[in-house]
């Protein structure tokens, strides 16, 4: 994983179908990952393991706001190019 | 991201920057499409500022109207899906096209703490390797896409057409944006939220069809034949096929919250 968690708007790391993407205000994981008793479901752990210690580590270092704003969607409306 | 692969993705952007095409003229990149023929335009309106964009494994209509593709294309094998399956761990970045002018692209900064995700149209799950799934993360692929849909039934849908990819050998695909009604929100004034996203899909010697998936918190999804999304979207995905072929609902599978309560 080269992603820096909370460092840019702009990198994503997946595994398997669990993608993450990055943002500065927040991390978003979704998809789902299954991970079997193999050496493959090892590889998938680990990956997994490193993604939310480097989330922790970056968490752990900084001076935290209880709670950090939210985006609500803004947009405003235009007329529709092709009606 | 290591300098090898940093060179590579430098090396291929230039590499396309020679593909770009005026819309008008035939496509330059026909393997992607179903007979090489590229979808037809319905909606001459689609077209005004409209580029193609050839990738590895997809091409892209893109428009400076909307700042968003206006379909992308695909065509999955059961090799390719195989591939992309095996190459399990990705790292990468979203990024505005160099191969568009500033003035015509959506940037990162449009999308940032907009409240949408940017979703893919053809999907970083259908890319083979670092190269590819690099031009999958190219703003010319993505739409604002609300993250209900983005990161559930949308991505069920993608699983299941790679799925059925793999059991029947070979698909077409066309994916892309709705943009219907009068008005239309726009992020950062700039970047054109669709009403809804659509994929097609065509399996030759079995058929073709659509799904169409409202862009809200609760989506709407429907399964429609392709004549009834050349009507909805004013795009044909596969010119080249017959009527009767067009006209006919296929059996797929709806992803709506909807039809997973009847189902219950």
């Amino acid at each position: 994983m080269t992603m820096k968690p909370f460092a840019d708007d702009s990198a994503s790391t997946t595994i398997g179908e669990l993608a993450a993407e990055n943002g500065t205000s927040a991390v978003a994981l979704s998809g789902s990952l299954e991970i079997t008793r193999d050496k493959a479901g090892l590889k998938r752990a680990q990956a997994l393991k490193a993604l939310a210690e480097a989330i922790c580590h970056e968490l752990e270092a900084g001076d935290l706001p209880d709670n950090v704003e939210v985006a609500a969607a803004k947009t405003e409306d235009v007329a529709n190019p092709f009606a | 991201m290591n300098i090898t692969w940093r060179a590579t993705a430098i090396i291929a952007a230039t590499l396309a920057l020679a593909a770009i095409q005026p819309a008008a003229a035939a496509t330059n990149c026909p393997t992607h499409f179903a007979g090489g023929l590229e979808p037809t335009l319905v909606n001459p309106k689609l077209a005004r500022a409209a580029t193609e964009l050839c990738n590895q494994r997809f091409v892209v209509l893109h428009s400076a109207a909307t700042r968003t593709p206006l379909y992308v294309a695909e065509h999955l094998t059961r090799a390719g899906i195989a591939a992309a399956r095996d190459y399990d761990q990705r790292d990468n970045r979203f990024h505005a096209d160099p191969r568009l002018r500033p003035v015509d692209r959506a940037e990162l900064a449009d999308y940032v703490r907009s409240g949408f995700d940017r979703g893919h149209m053809a999907p970083s799950g259908d890319m083979t390797d670092e190269v590819s799934d690099y031009e999958s993360f190219s703003l010319a692929n993505i739409v604002p896409q609300i993250g209900a849909l983005n990161r559930n039934s949308w991505a069920d849908m993608e699983n299941y057409v790679r799925t059925l990819t793999t059991k029947l050998g070979d698909a077409y695909v066309v994916t892309g944006p709705a943009y219907e009604g009068k008005t239309i929100k726009a992020l950062n004034g700039r970047v054109l939220v669709p009403t809804s996203t659509w994929k097609a899909m065509y399996v030759p010697g079995q058929g073709a069809g659509a799904w169409i998936a409202t862009n809200t918190a609760n989506p709407r999804w429907q399964v429609v034949s392709i004549a009834e999304l050349a009507r909805r979207t004013g795009i044909d995905p596969f010119p080249r096929l017959a009527a009767a072929t067009k006209a006919k609902v296929p059996a797929f599978p709806n992803f709506g919250r909807e039809r997973a309560k009847r189902d219950r």
